[in-house]
C-alpha cells in the first residue's frame, strides 16, 4: 500500500524538525560556555522595579 | 417530527462551547469561591498583622491590598522580565542569580497584556494568572468528563484543584496557572486528534516551565495505549499522531537558542540555577531521603507533601488511567532529582491528573469527599496566611 501524499509531507516535516533539533543540541553542547562562571552577570544593588499602581 | 423527538428537543440542555449551564455554574462557582476566600483571608490577615518578611528581590513593603497580595518572591523576577526583558543583572544578595532562570512565556504574556491594556505589570500578571486558571478549570472539567463520562467526577476534580493547598499560587504572579492551562489544553487537543495544535500548545508549555517538555511522555504513552507497542513504533502509519512529540520540544529549543544568542550559553537557565540558587542534581531517592531525614523541618514537610501528592497519584494506577500515572511519575522523578525542596508542593499541584484520580475514588462517597475538601480548604487557608505575610515557607 503506498503512503498518501499527506503522510509523506508529515513525515518530511518530522524528519526536518528532528534533524534541526539534533543539530542544534550538538552545537549547543560544543559551543556553550557557562555564562555565570565566565563573569557575564553584572552585579546590581537591586533589580529595578516600580511600586504597583 | 414526532412527539417523542419534540420532547427530546425540549429536554436537551442548553450548551455553551460544549458546557451546560450547570457545568459552568460548578466551574465558575469553584473559581470564585476559592479566589474570594483566599483573597479575603490574605487581606484581613495583613490588616491585623503587617508582613514582616522580605524577598531579596522586593523593593517595596508588603501591603494589605491588591495586586500586592499576589506579588511575592519569584513574582519580582517575572515582573522585572515583563518590564525590562531578559538581563544578566544579578543582585549582590544572590550572586549569580539572573532572570535566565525563568522561562519566557509567562513574562511575555504579562508584557503583552500590560502593553495592550495599559495596566501595570502587577495587575497584568494577576489578570493573566486568574484568567488562565479559570480557562484551565474549564479544560480540566472537559478532560475529566471525557476520561470518566461522569460529571460528578469532573466537578469534584475542579473543586479539589480550586482549593488544593497552595492553590493560591494560581492567582499569584507565578507560572503555575498558565502552565496548567497549556498542559491540560495540549492533552485535550491530543485526545481530540488535533495533533498539530496539541504539539504547538505543548511547545508553549515547554517554554513556560522546565517540566513542560514531559508532555511528550503523555503523548508517547497515549500512542502506546492506542496502538500497542508494534503499532506505536510504526511511525510511518498515521505519522500525524507522532507530530506533537516532535513539535513539543521546539519551545525548549527556542529558549536555548535565545540564551545561546544573548549569553553564549544555551544552558544559561541551568548555569544561573547552579550559581545563583545552588541547584544540583542527584538521584531522586537520595534527595527524598536527604530532605525527609535532614535537620531542616521545612524541607521535611515539603518533601512529605510531595510524597503525599505522589501517593494520591497512585489512584491513577488503573487499566484506563495508567498513562496519566506515568505522566505524573516522570514529573515527580524530575522534581526529586533537584536538590532544592523550596517549591515541591507548588510543583506537585500542577499535576492535575492526581485530582482526577482522587475524584474517581471520592466522587460518590459524600463523607470522605467532604472531609478531603475541608482538609484542602484548611491547609490552603493556612498556607495563604504564610504567603500573605511573606513567610519563606511558601515561595
Amino acid at each position: 500500500m503506498s503512503m498518501s501524499r499527506k503522510a509523506i509531507a508529515v513525515l518530511s516535516i518530522e524528519a526536518c524538525l528532528l534533524l534541526l533539533m539534533a543539530g542544534s543540541y550538538i552545537y549547543f553542547v560544543r559551543e556553550s560556555r557557562d555564562f555565570v562562571a565566565a563573569g557575564r552577570p553584572i552585579p546590581a544593588i537591586s533589580i529595578l522595579h516600580n511600586r504597583p499602581r | 417530527m414526532t412527539a417523542s423527538s419534540d420532547l427530546a428537543a425540549v429536554r436537551a440542555p442548553v450548551r455553551i462551547a460544549g458546557f451546560t449551564v450547570s457545568d459552568i455554574t460548578v466551574i465558575v462557582g469553584c473559581f470564585v469561591a476559592s479566589r474570594v476566600l483566599l483573597t479575603v483571608v490574605g487581606i484581613l490577615l495583613l490588616q491585623s498583622h503587617p508582613g514582616t518578611y522580605n524577598s531579596p528581590m522586593q523593593t517595596y513593603p508588603i501591603e494589605a491590598s491588591l495586586p500586592n497580595l499576589y506579588v511575592r518572591w519569584d513574582s519580582f523576577w517575572y515582573l522585572q522580565m515583563a518590564q525590562h526583558g531578559y538581563s544578566v543583572l544579578t543582585t549582590l544578595l544572590q550572586p549569580g542569580a539572573t532572570s535566565y532562570a525563568f522561562y519566557p512565556v509567562y513574562p511575555a504574556l504579562i508584557w503583552l497584556v500590560s502593553t495592550i491594556s495599559g495596566l501595570s505589570a502587577e495587575w497584568s500578571g494577576v489578570l493573566v494568572s486568574n484568567t488562565s486558571f479559570l480557562a484551565a478549570l474549564f479544560v480540566i472539567f472537559a478532560l475529566a468528563e471525557q476520561w470518566s463520562a461522569d460529571k460528578a467526577i469532573a466537578g469534584l476534580t475542579v473543586a479539589l484543584l480550586s482549593f488544593v493547598p497552595e492553590g493560591f499560587i494560581f492567582s499569584a504572579v507565578y507560572t503555575e496557572s498558565i502552565f496548567l492551562l497549556l498542559a491540560s489544553s495540549a492533552m485535550l487537543l491530543y485526545e481530540r486528534k488535533q495533533n498539530a495544535l496539541a504539539g504547538i500548545v505543548a511547545a508553549l508549555a515547554a517554554a513556560s516551565r522546565s517540566n513542560g517538555i514531559l508532555l511528550v511522555v503523555y503523548f508517547g504513552f497515549t500512542l502506546l495505549r492506542e496502538r500497542g507497542l508494534p503499532g506505536a513504533l510504526r511511525f510511518w502509519e498515521q505519522p500525524e499522531r507522532h507530530l506533537p512529540i516532535v513539535i513539543a520540544p521546539l519551545g525548549l529549543f527556542a529558549f536555548w537558542w535565545f540564551a545561546m544568542l544573548t549569553t553564549g550559553d544555551a544552558f544559561a537557565q541551568k548555569s544561573t540555577m547552579v550559581h545563583g540558587w545552588h541547584w544540583a542534581v542527584d538521584l531522586p531517592w537520595k534527595n527524598v531521603i536527604h530532605h525527609l531525614t535532614g535537620p531542616d523541618a521545612r524541607s521535611s514537610v515539603l518533601m512529605g507533601s510531595s510524597l503525599v501528592a505522589f501517593a494520591a497519584s497512585l489512584t491513577l494506577l488503573r487499566r484506563d488511567a495508567w498513562v496519566l500515572f506515568a505522566y505524573c511519575l516522570v514529573n515527580f522523578l524530575l522534581f526529586w532529582t533537584g536538590n532544592l525542596s523550596n517549591s515541591l508542593l507548588r510543583y506537585s499541584i500542577v499535576l492535575f491528573p492526581i485530582f482526577f484520580g482522587l475524584s474517581r475514588v471520592l466522587a460518590h462517597r459524600l463523607v470522605p469527599a467532604a472531609l478531603v475538601l475541608f482538609a484542602f480548604i484548611g491547609l490552603d487557608v493556612l498556607l495563604m496566611a504564610l504567603w500573605a505575610v511573606g513567610h519563606p515557607f511558601v515561595l
